[in-house]
């Protein structure tokens, strides 16, 4: 046994690019694959992570000494930096020998729920997995207890799938997706906020009577929706106010543009490498459960585009940044995420289907324990990726995301396990 | 006969729109069409969409970008995924 412990060990010491694909492989094969294409599977899923990591040390090059210098100059305090989902689901699926543990409980739990009735979401969406190995591998790293953190994985998935079962018509009334729900934590969590607000403003005298619905306010924002043209601003903006060189300045705009542009990209690898397991599974779902009156689960992504989400998104970039700068004790500096804030959104704009306003106000509100979720995130984040060998820089500058602060179901539960854990250990 | 561009669109640019992106281009290798693929966020369509020939979406989008959209939802769920790319196929064959 202590043998096969230290061959573990020493494979998981090798970081992910090492062990994922070997991880990706044994699962395609327990999945029925043809050993070609698992093997296939398996080391693209190694070069994404190599990809990622070249495309993290562009960041720390760049974007990361500029905030350190920041630090310097001016005791600047947002030294969290979002660094964009990429990152952070590189992490969760990197965070080593939870990961296949978290992978097959969460999809037992789904099962188990299928089959007594406690839930109508068959979910295929295997990617956003990454947001409960995410929390396990989080708390994980704190505890070293691998059935510990399976069980909060498998709690937040349990609860998200009620959500998205509540939440379902909506989706089917706003954007036309009979049959089709929602269980992506960081989006459709907000749900359970998001509603009540809109009824709760309904109320208000003066603002609860405001209506925005202009067509294709987002066309007429332009180009400032693109991911590369917002990270090239945003570069600029930043390096300017770190009394950078022109150089400097230049260079830290062309860099966080290609960041914003390069990650996703990474990421489109690496899900080429997962896409024969996230078919096997879901496959294997459909197989078993696919007759029966199901809704179908699929990442927010599927929602996101509608333009008055769209549109909202765009009205919250400048919102974020001054929430950001006043909100006392706030440490986390948006940047990669601010192109994608329509992922937190659709819960803030769909209750009042599509007023824009009320899309607004209600996700001002959620950027607040966004802001301070992504905050309290950093330094586990930041530990985690050094610790599966992602290289983020030395000094005062953290690595968090918005994302994992849209997260609040995984955070009160992490919360409340290293509460537990704190009394007991 | 010139290339076609399509744009697939999704939340992320890099999930779901790889795997539709993957089978369209899947698609049109056995079918033996050439085609060129990008994918891109929504926010972004409104400044790429004048240069493709039509748009695949997987997410849910405004319908007032100027170029023919395709429904690609059936790549990500699996249900009535034949269609969509006969649909697509056809509009790759279609030369006027």
């Amino acid at each position: 046994m202590q043998g096969f412990m230290n061959v573990i060990n020493f494979i998981m010491d090798a970081g992910p690019a090492v062990f994922m694909p070997l991880i990706i492989l044994i699962l395609g094969l327990v999945f029925g694959q043809k050993p070609g294409k698992a093997i296939r599977a398996g080391v693209t899923v190694g070069i994404a992570f190599i990809g990622l990591n070249l495309v993290i040390g562009l960041l720390s090059d760049t974007v990361m000494n500029v905030v350190n210098r920041m630090v310097e100059i001016y005791g600047f305090k947002l030294t969290a930096i979002d660094v964009g989902w990429p990152i952070a689901a590189a992490i969760a699926w990197g965070s080593g020998v939870v990961v296949p543990f978290i992978l097959i409980a969460v999809l037992l739990v789904n099962i188990a729920m299928l089959a007594l009735g406690w839930t109508k979401t068959l979910d295929v969406d295997i990617w956003n997995y990454w947001q409960p190995l995410f929390l396990g591998g989080v708390v994980y790293m704190m505890t070293g207890s691998i059935w510990y953190a399976v069980l909060g994985a498998c709690i937040a998935m349990a609860i998200i799938f009620k959500v998205a079962d509540m939440c379902q018509p909506y989706v089917e009334e706003f954007f036309g997706l009979k049959g089709i729900s929602i269980p992506h934590i960081e989006s459709t969590g907000w749900a359970l906020i998001g509603i009540p607000l809109n009824r709760l403003i309904d109320r208000i005298p003066v603002i609860g009577k405001i209506d925005w619905s202009p067509k294709h306010l987002e066309q007429r924002l332009g180009i400032i929706g693109d991911p590369m043209v917002l990270g090239l601003v945003v570069g600029a903006a930043i390096a300017l106010i770190a009394r950078a060189d022109a150089l400097t300045v230049l260079n830290t705009a062309i860099a966080t543009s290609a960041t914003m542009f390069l990650l996703p990209r990474m990421i489109g690898v690496l899900m080429e490498g997962l896409m024969p397991l996230s078919e096997a599974a879901g496959e294997f779902m459909k197989r078993r459960f696919g007759g029966r009156d199901v809704y179908i689960g699929l990442d927010a992504a599927a929602i996101v585009g509608a333009p008055s989400i769209i549109a909202t998104a765009l009205l919250l970039i400048p919102t974020i940044m001054v929430l950001a700068i006043i909100l006392p004790g706030n440490i986390t500096l948006p940047l990669a995420e601010l192109g994608g804030l329509v992922f937190f959104l659709p819960w803030a704009v769909v209750p009042s289907k599509g007023n824009i306003f009320r899309g607004w106000l209600i996700g001002t509100l959620f950027m607040i324990p966004i802001l301070y979720i992504a905050s309290d995130y950093a330094p586990a984040m930041t530990q985690l990726g050094r610790q599966i060998g992602f290289e983020f820089p030395e000094g005062a500058s953290m690595a968090t995301c918005l994302s994992i602060g849209s997260q609040w179901i995984t955070w009160v539960i992490y919360k409340i396990q290293m509460l537990i854990y704190s009394l007991f250990a | 006969m010139p290339v076609k561009k399509i744009l697939v669109v999704c939340g992320t640019a890099g999930i779901t729109s790889t795997i539709a992106e993957q089978e369209i281009q899947a698609a049109a290798r056995a079918a033996g069409i050439q085609v060129q693929t990008m994918r891109c966020t929504p926010g972004a369509v409104a400044t790429r969409a004048h240069d493709v020939d039509f748009i695949v979406t997987t997410t849910a989008l405004g319908s007032h970008y100027g170029v023919p959209i395709i429904n690609g939802m059936a790549f990500i769920t699996g249900i009535g995924k034949e269609q969509v790319i006969e649909e697509i196929l056809n509009r790759l064959r279609d030369n006027d």
